[in-house]
C-alpha cells in the first residue's frame, strides 16, 4: 500500500498505528484472494458454473456475484468468504483514512487551519523544539568557556529564545500528551433521577467546589426543586457526553471510531480521535461551567438552566443559534436526547455532512436538510411521529389502511427459548434508531458511513427489530431492519433484511451457526407476527430457508421485483436490495428481480 | 586595548538586545539559530580562535565546550574535529578522541577534495 507523506509530520504514535494496520490490511487482502480462488473453484465445478460465468462480468461486481453464487453452493463458507472482505474492506479503509488525515494535513498547513496542524503534529514540533534547547545549551556552554573573549555575543537573545522554547515545549508536550489519555466510562444514567446529588457531583466534575452550595440554593429555591435538580442531571449528563466525545469536525468519519455502544460507554476511542478532540472537549468543559455560574446568578434559575442546557446541547451537536432560529426545541426534548445519548451520532452526522456526498456536490443541501429534519424533531420532541407522518415517509407507507398502519407503527415483541436462553424481541423506531447500526455490521454507524444511516432514520418504510439477551443487559445483542415496500401492482409487502449481531456478543458467546439461527428465528418469527397481524406477505432470504423450516413455517420461492419508493434521507442503504450497499435514492425505483422467499398469512 | 579586544568586547546593548520576532521565526522554522540570535561570522570566528586559544593554553575542556558551541551556531571547520580529538585525548576520553579523528580525517578528504583546505584565520593547531 503506497503511503502519502506528510510534509509537515505527523505524531509518531499515528505512523506507528498506521503501519500496524496496513501490515494487517496487506494479510487480510492476500486470505481474501485464496479464499476468492477457492470459492471460483467451488462455484465453476458446480451446477451454478454457467450462472457463474455470466455473473461475474455483471457491472454489480464479481464480488457479490460470487458470494450470492456462493451462498447457493455452501452457505457457511460463502458467510466466511463475506466476513473475511469485510474486514479486509474494514481494515483498508482504516488506512485510507488515516492517509486521508494525512493529506488534509498537508492541505490545511496551506491555509488559515495552520493553527491545528500546528497541534496536530505537537509531536514533531516538541521534538524541533527539544533539539533547538539542546543547541542553545551549548552555544551557553560555549560562551561562558570563552568568558570575556565572547563579550559582545547576544546573550539576551540567547535567554529569549531559551526561555520561549522552554515554555513551548512544555505547552506542546501536554498537548501531545491528550492523545494518550484515558477516558472516563460514560456515566450511563437511565434516568434523570440517576444522581443522588447533581449539584455536588457538577461542581466536582468542574473542580469548582464553590458551584455547589450556589446551585443546591438555586435548586432549595426553585419552584420546582425536583425539576431543577432533573435539569441539573441533564446537564452532567451533557458534560459527561461532551468532555469525552469526539470532534467529528477535526477527527472525521472512519472505521477507527469504536464499532459498539459498550466501546463508546468504555470511552475506548482510539488516540487520533483523543487527541483531535481535546481542545474542543476542554472548550466544551469550560462552556458548561460558564452556563452554571450564570445560572447561579440568574434571577430565575430554573428558566436560565433550562435555556442554557438547550442552546448548549444544540451547540454541541454543531449548529449555531442563526441557524436553528426557526427551531421550538424543548427541555424536555433534550432531556430526552440526553438520555439517548444523542449527543454523539447528532454531532458526528452534522459535522461529516460533507463527506457524504459521493463526488456528487448538489447533493451536500439535501444531506443538510435531510440531517438538520432529523435532529430539529429530536430536539423538538416529535421525532418518531415525524418520521412516519411526513409526507415522503407518508408516500412510502400508502396503500396500508388504518389498522395496517397502526400495526405496522406498533411496538410488538416475542420470546423464543432454546432451553438455555430466552431471547425477546422489540421494534425501534425513535431515540434508539441512530445506535442500531452499532449493534454488529459497522458499515452504516453514524461515524463511519453516516449517509447510510440516514434513510432508516428519516424513513418510516423501515423499522429496526432488536433482540434483548437477558446475559446481555447492556444493549440489544442484535438487530434486522424490516421494511415496508411495494411490489409493482402497487400492494404493500413486508421486506425483512439479514441480522447482525453485536461484535462484543459475538466475541463473548462465539459465532456458532446454530447460535446464529437461534437468533435469526427470534427475528423471523417477529416478522412473521407482524405479517400476520398486518395481513402481508413476507419476503425473507433464501438463506434462511433452514430457519423458516425449524419455525414450522412454509415460504416459496420468488423471482419478482420490488418497488423503492423514493427516500426521506436522500440515500437508501441495503445489502440484498441492490449491489450498491448504498445510493441516492431521491425517486421511486424498482429493483432487479430478488430471488427471495414469501411468506403468506 | 587591541581592535580585536574592543570587537570582542562590544557594547552592553548588542548583549542585551532582544528581538522577539526573530525568536518566534526561529520556533516556526524560518530562520536558524545564528540567524534568530543575529550572530555575526565574525563572532563565530572569534569564538573559534578563542577555542584554539584555549587549548593552547592547556585549557581542554572550555575548547571542547567552545568548539561544541560553534557547531551548535552552524558553523563547521576540519579542524574542531582535529581540536575535539586532542581535548578529548589529553581528558583521557579515547573513544570520543578516536571518533573525533574519524570525523577529521573525513573532512580533510572532503575538504581537500571539494575546495583545497585552508586553515582558520588567525591560527593553527
Amino acid at each position: 500500500m503506497s503511503k502519502i507523506q506528510n510534509p509537515r509530520g505527523v505524531p509518531q504514535a499515528f505512523e506507528q498505528y498506521r503501519g500496524q494496520v496496513a501490515s494487517k490490511a496487506e494479510a487480510k487482502a492476500e486470505q481474501v484472494q485464496g479464499a476468492k480462488l477457492n470459492a471460483e473453484s467451488r462455484l465453476e465445478q458446480s451446477a451454478l458454473s454457467q450462472s457463474w460465468a455470466k455473473a461475474k462480468d455483471a457491472p454489480w461486481g464479481a464480488d457479490t456475484a460470487l458470494t450470492t453464487l456462493l451462498e447457493q453452493v455452501n452457505p457457511w463458507r460463502a458467510g466466511q468468504l463475506n466476513n473475511l472482505m469485510q474486514t479486509s474492506t474494514r481494515l483498508a479503509t482504516v488506512v485510507h483514512s488515516f492517509d486521508a488525515f494525512c493529506e488534509r494535513l498537508a492541505a490545511a498547513s496551506q491555509g488559515p487551519d495552520s493553527e491545528k496542524v500546528t497541534q496536530t503534529t505537537a509531536r514533531g514540533q516538541h521534538n524541533r523544539r527539544t533539539e533547538l534547547l539542546g543547541l542553545v545549551d551549548r552555544v551557553r556552554t560555549a560562551v561562558k568557556a570563552a568568558g570575556a573573549a565572547a563579550g559582545s555575543f547576544p546573550t539576551g537573545q540567547l535567554d529569549a529564545i531559551e526561555g520561549q522554547l522552554k515554555a513551548d515545549a512544555t505547552v506542546i508536550l501536554n498537548t501531545a500528551e491528550r492523545g494518550g489519555r484515558v477516558l472516563k466510562p460514560s456515566l450511563r444514567l437511565k434516568s434523570l433521577d440517576g444522581l443522588k446529588d447533581p449539584a455536588a457531583h457538577l461542581a466536582q466534575e468542574l473542580g469548582s467546589p464553590e458551584l455547589a452550595d450556589g446551585l443546591q440554593a438555586a435548586m432549595a429555591g426553585a419552584e420546582d426543586p425536583k425539576a431543577f435538580g432533573q435539569s441539573l442531571t441533564a446537564t452532567a449528563i451533557l458534560l459527561d457526553e461532551a468532555q469525552a466525545a469526539p470532534d467529528y469536525s477535526q477527527a472525521g468519519k472512519g472505521w477507527f471510531h469504536p464499532s459498539s455502544r459498550r466501546d463508546y460507554r468504555a470511552r475506548t476511542h482510539d488516540a487520533f480521535s483523543r487527541f483531535a478532540s481535546a481542545g474542543r472537549q476542554e472548550d466544551s468543559r469550560a462552556a458548561v461551567k460558564d452556563l452554571l455560574q450564570n445560572v447561579v446568578g440568574a434571577k430565575d434559575p430554573s428558566a436560565a438552566l433550562d435555556a442554557g442546557l438547550v442552546g448548549r446541547f444544540l451547540k454541541e451537536i454543531g449548529y449555531s443559534a442563526k441557524q436553528t432560529a426557526d427551531w421550538k426545541p424543548t427541555p424536555g426534548a433534550v432531556k430526552e436526547a440526553l438520555l439517548g445519548e444523542l449527543l454523539l451520532p447528532l454531532r458526528a452526522l452534522n459535522e461529516t455532512k460533507h463527506t457524504m456526498t459521493k463526488g456528487d456536490d448538489a447533493l451536500l443541501p439535501q444531506i443538510e436538510t435531510s440531517i438538520a429534519n432529523v435532529a430539529q424533531h429530536i430536539v423538538e420532541g416529535d421525532y418518531a411521529d415525524w418520521r412516519y407522518d411526513n409526507p415522503v415517509s407518508a408516500h412510502q407507507l400508502g396503500g396500508l389502511d388504518d389498522k395496517q398502519l397502526a400495526t405496522w407503527k406498533s411496538d410488538q415483541s416475542v420470546k423464543v427459548d432454546n432451553g438455555q436462553t430466552q431471547l425477546q424481541t422489540r421494534e425501534e423506531d425513535g431515540l434508539g434508531l441512530p445506535w442500531v447500526t452499532k449493534i454488529g455490521g459497522p458499515s452504516h454507524g453514524f461515524d463511519y458511513g453516516g449517509e447510510c444511516l440516514l434513510p432508516l432514520i428519516s424513513n418510516g418504510r423501515t423499522k429496526a427489530i432488536l433482540i434483548d439477551d437477558p446475559k446481555w443487559p447492556d444493549n440489544a445483542a442484535a438487530r434486522s431492519y424490516i421494511r415496508l415496500l411495494h411490489r409493482e401492482d402497487g400492494s404493500p409487502t413486508l421486506y425483512l433484511e439479514p441480522f447482525q449481531r453485536d461484535f462484543p456478543h459475538r466475541e463473548t458467546f462465539g459465532d456458532a451457526p446454530e447460535l446464529n439461527d437461534f437468533f435469526y428465528s427470534a427475528i423471523v418469527k417477529h416478522a412473521v407476527q407482524k405479517a400476520d397481524e398486518m395481513g402481508l406477505p413476507l419476503s425473507i432470504g433464501r438463506q434462511y430457508a433452514g430457519v423458516i423450516e425449524g419455525l414450522g413455517l412454509e415460504a416459496e420461492p420468488v423471482d419478482h421485483a420490488l418497488v423503492l419508493r423514493a427516500s426521506n434521507g436522500v440515500y437508501e442503504a441495503s445489502d440484498t436490495l441492490s449491489g450498491k450497499h448504498d445510493w441516492p435514492q431521491m425517486a421511486d425505483e424498482v429493483t432487479d428481480p430478488l430471488q427471495r422467499l414469501e411468506y403468506r398469512p | 586595548m587591541s581592535k580585536q579586544q574592543l570587537e570582542l568586547a562590544g557594547s552592553l546593548k548588542a548583549k542585551t538586545k532582544t528581538n522577539p520576532k526573530a525568536v518566534a521565526r526561529l520556533l516556526d522554522g524560518r530562520v536558524t539559530l545564528p540567524d534568530a540570535l543575529g550572530v555575526s561570522d565574525a563572532q563565530i570566528e572569534g569564538l573559534r580562535r578563542q577555542a584554539i586559544a584555549m587549548y593552547e593554553a592547556g585549557k581542554p575542556q572550555a575548547c571542547v565546550d567552545i568548539v561544541l558551541g560553534v557547531t551548535a551556531l552552524g558553523s563547521v571547520h576540519p579542524l574542531d574535529a582535529l581540536l575535539l580529538s586532542r581535548c578529548y585525548r589529553s581528558l583521557g576520553r579515547t573513544t570520543d578522541a578516536d571518533v573525533s579523528e574519524a570525523h577529521y580525517a573525513e573532512l580533510m578528504a572532503l575538504a581537500v577534495e571539494t575546495q583545497g583546505f585552508a586553515g582558520p584565520a588567525g591560527g593553527a593547531a
